[in-house]
């Protein structure tokens, strides 16, 4: 009797739910079905149920691929070191931009860090082959006045995935401060007021109200991209990249959009697509409980 | 509670990197049926409407309130042949393939519309296309036949399926187009040279460019012949090409070549491929060559060329048109030449042919008028292409004068014979030129180039002043492109076809790009001295074995198949 109480005091809340419920469905759970390309061979001209269902076939097929594993690879170590660089230096540079007094020159250093992100790499590639030319461009004659020998970023695939990491760090860093100043902006001004009570200096501060502060949001934002370990940024390589890089900066999207030019593959694609996905979804895990083990925090 | 959540957030995150190739679903049609397509139409007893799905190129241009759906070719075609052509979708790259995809994904072919030659090759064995032959035979104009089977039918030929014409190609460039070699006259008088007629004159040429300051500023700031990165690639990458020099050792690194007892075989892992690159790695070695053309690619190369840092390149004939009309835009003592290309051996050095189907024009073989695709073709000619063309028919349905807007970007299944429309102009400019006939006898639009060039030779030929004059003089005019092609490589029989146009075979879908990564590697790195010159025949066993034999078969195959009918 009671049961059926509590069922009517909320149906209302749940009808104002079902529409949410009822897209979700249809956008994120039906498509669902698009999975099962990942095993079949699928050929656009039959519909979604008379494909001819081959198992693991394409993956089978795609980790026979002369050179895909030294793709992973080099998809993982690109993606690692954006990953760690694009967690530590947006902090580093929220907590500068967090110490600017001046108003107005606060917002011009902002606005000028968040302008890159908006830069397309199709744009961004033709500006990086002239500034990193070893021949005239602004990097090396810095490094040749400087005493030191060219360095061929674009060319040499033993400085190219740093290149890479490097540029794309630069290109995300103003964008990557927004969450982390308006953290700061959350932390409760009583903290400053009492730490300057006790007697402590603007480092001291940051490093036992700022950084404290902010702790739990650095957190969140590294278990949730640790799930783009295998996101090396298609946009940027395919940009950038060029045959004589191919092998330290060939990624698996790179080396799928070449196979996808000479026939549009959806089952390839999707079996790329999945193997990526299940693999986030581990390290998401991972990654969520390494956090709350060692910190007590918790998103969920 | 807390595990449930997350798992629905990692099922998110599954799900939205897998919608990709959901989201091209909600595609509306680029235009809607414009409002006054049903007047004219109406009256006709027979009148009748095909769909239409048409892959353009992006840069349409329409008058007033013109669109795809109402302009002046569809409004002949309702007028004069009765038929509505109602464009279901118009969207440029791969915002139409996407589209196309789709509908095909969702058996929802329209009546008419534009394939890339593999997706014709599938709905055609799928049975989807109507069988055209018939409706082609009855229906095409003579016009209309000459100007698609103008290369003795080859191209058209790779439109039918075991003797059934499924699909009309967009006709390419057949034999008019391949590397020339460009230099810079300037640089040459000011070094006192000669333009090179051997690789070793083009050697010293180089040479001569990169170290003798060509460009008199005291620095020694210019590259002594100019590439591009793209070396695995039969898309035209110019300038820059490496097809040209290549062509000196008689190989191509993407050519299929048929040799003198019909077998057809991959030009890329050729001895002469190996010379070319030893030869192109020393030339590196010396300093000749920028090295950081492997991550130059066409329009960065360009720029070098018009700010004045490269003074000869391997191009098309189209490069009037391009960076260096830019160069001599720049610097008024800048002057270039296309001369042929030169030869490392003693016999002569072949430029290799392309022929590049980027589409078919098909029929659904549920159309109940597969007439209407020929009827609509036959038009264009009538209007364009014809020799009775007047120049205000022109003016109507090619481009506009007031405005430039070019009406025959938007006729439906235009087929341009630009080569012999090339020829036939070129031969009369000349005699216009030499006298033997007037400006008033020849076609309209050959009288406009003439008169272009007329003015820039009267004028003193100064490409900086007059850099319009200039590209028209360099292309067509007596000196121009068009003169090399016709008057050496045709003349002298030296151009060279790649054989192979068809669908990517089986085992190309599969293995072609893991050979193309290959093929590339090895190349850019022989050349950057990274690797030897001799890890080559390495790379032959083992493009070889990855499957490029059974590609190398499956070419021989689709070529004996393809055109069994015309040599018999």
């Amino acid at each position: 009797m009671k049961k059926n109480n509590w069922f009517k005091k909320e149906l209302f809340f749940h009808a104002l739910l079902l529409p949410a419920a009822v897209i979700v469905i249809i956008f994120k759970y039906i498509p669902y079905l698009g999975i099962t390309m990942a095993f079949e061979r699928y050929d656009p001209l039959k519909g979604l149920f008379d494909q001819q269902w081959i198992g693991f076939e394409n993956y089978r097929y795609l980790f026979s691929l002369p050179g895909f594993k030294s793709v992973i690879w080099n998809t993982i170590f690109i993606a690692v070191m954006k990953l760690i660089g694009n967690l530590i230096f947006p902090v580093i540079i929220a907590l500068l931009i967090n110490e600017i007094l001046h108003p107005l020159y606060k917002k011009t250093v902002q606005t000028v860090l968040y302008l890159p992100h908006f830069i397309s790499w199709a744009a961004l590639a033709g500006i990086f082959i002239d500034i990193l030319s070893p021949t005239g461009g602004l990097v090396n004659k810095l490094i040749t006045s400087l005493g030191g020998n060219p360095v061929f970023f674009l060319g040499d695939p033993k400085v190219f995935p740093y290149t890479l990491a490097v540029t794309d760090i630069w290109k995300e860093l103003g964008w990557g401060t927004i969450v982390y100043l308006s953290a700061i902006t959350a932390i409760n001004p009583e903290y400053y007021e009492a730490a300057k009570m006790d007697g402590a200096n603007r480092f001291q501060q940051i490093l036992h109200v700022t950084i404290p502060g902010i702790l739990p949001m650095i957190l969140l934002m590294m278990v949730l991209s640790v799930g783009n370990v295998l996101q090396a940024g298609f946009e940027q390589v395919f940009n950038l990249y060029s045959p004589q890089v191919y092998s330290t900066g060939d990624i698996i999207d790179t080396y799928v959009y070449r196979i996808g030019l000479v026939q549009a593959r959806f089952d390839l694609a999707t079996a790329v697509g999945l193997f990526k996905s299940v693999i986030s979804f581990v390290l998401i895990v991972l990654g969520y409980k390494i956090a709350d083990k060692f910190t007590g925090y918790k998103v969920f | 509670m807390k595990t449930r959540i997350l798992k629905g957030v990692a099922a998110a995150t599954i799900a939205a990197s897998l919608v990709g190739c959901g989201q091209s679903a909600g595609n509306t049609p680029a235009s809607s049926p414009g409002a006054g397509t049903s007047s004219g139409a109406a009256g006709r007893e027979d009148a009748y409407t095909v769909t239409y799905m048409h892959k353009t190129n992006g840069d349409e241009k329409f008058l007033g309130n013109d669109s795809f759906n109402d302009n002046v070719w569809t409004r002949y075609y309702r007028d004069s042949l009765g038929i509505t052509l109602d464009y279901k979708v118009a969207a440029a790259g791969d915002d139409y393939d996407q589209k196309m995809s789709m509908a095909i994904a969702s058996n929802s072919l329209p009546d008419i519309m534009d394939l890339s030659p593999s997706q014709f090759q599938d709905l055609a064995a799928a049975g989807k296309l109507a069988d055209l032959s018939q409706v082609y035979e009855d229906n095409a104009s003579d016009l209309l036949k000459q100007t698609i089977e103008v290369d003795g039918g080859v191209q058209l030929a790779s439109g039918k399926i075991d003797g059934k014409l499924y699909g009309i190609p967009q006709l390419a460039a057949a034999d008019g187009t391949g590397d020339l070699l460009w230099i810079r006259t300037d640089w040459l008088k000011a070094l006192n040279l000669e333009a090179p007629t051997t690789m070793d004159e083009l050697l010293d040429v180089a040479k001569a460019f990169r170290f003798n300051d060509p460009d008199g500023d005291g620095a020694e700031d210019t590259w002594g012949i100019g590439f591009q990165k793209d070396i695995v690639t039969e898309s035209g990458a110019s300038p820059g090409s490496f097809d040209g020099f290549f062509a000196a050792y008689g190989a191509y690194p993407r050519a299929w070549i048929k040799d003198d007892s019909g077998k057809i075989s991959y030009s890329g892992i050729m001895p002469g491929a190996k010379q070319a690159l030893a030869q192109l790695s020393q030339m590196y070695k010396d300093g000749l060559i920028d090295p950081e053309f492997g991550v130059k690619d066409a329009t960065k190369l360009g720029e070098d060329i018009a700010s004045g840092k490269v003074g000869m390149f391997y191009g098309n004939e189209g490069i009037p048109w391009g960076a260096t009309k830019s160069c001599v835009e720049n610097d008024p003592n800048a002057d270039w030449q296309c001369y042929p290309i030169v030869s490392a051996t003693d016999k002569p050095a072949k430029p290799a042919t392309y022929v590049r189907i980027s589409r078919y024009f098909a029929v659904n073989a549920n159309c109940k008028h597969p007439e209407a695709l020929i009827k609509i073709a036959n038009a264009f000619q009538d209007k364009i292409n014809s020799l009775d063309s007047t120049e205000e028919t022109l003016n109507t349905f090619g481009v506009d004068p007031k405005t430039g807007v070019n009406f025959a970007a938007v006729a439906a299944f235009g087929m341009d014979p630009a080569i012999q429309k090339c020829n036939t102009y070129y031969a009369e400019i000349k005699a216009t030129l030499d006298g033997e006939t007037t400006v008033d006898k020849i076609h309209p639009e050959a009288a406009r180039y003439y008169k272009a060039i007329k003015q820039f030779i009267d004028n003193g030929m100064n490409g900086h002043d007059d850099p319009v004059g200039w590209n028209y003089y360099k292309f067509i005019g007596p000196e121009g492109s068009w003169n090399t092609i016709i008057n050496d490589y045709k003349a002298n029989d030296k151009l060279v076809s790649s054989v192979f146009f068809g669908a990517p075979t089986p085992t190309m879908k599969s293995n072609l790009s893991s050979l193309d990564k290959l093929e590339a590697e090895t190349y850019v790195n022989t050349i950057m001295g990274t690797s030897d010159p001799s890890a080559f025949d390495g790379f032959v066993d083992q493009w070889k074995q990855l499957g490029g034999d059974q590609i190398t078969t499956e070419v021989n195959n689709w070529y004996n198949t393809t055109f069994a009918d015309l040599s018999k």
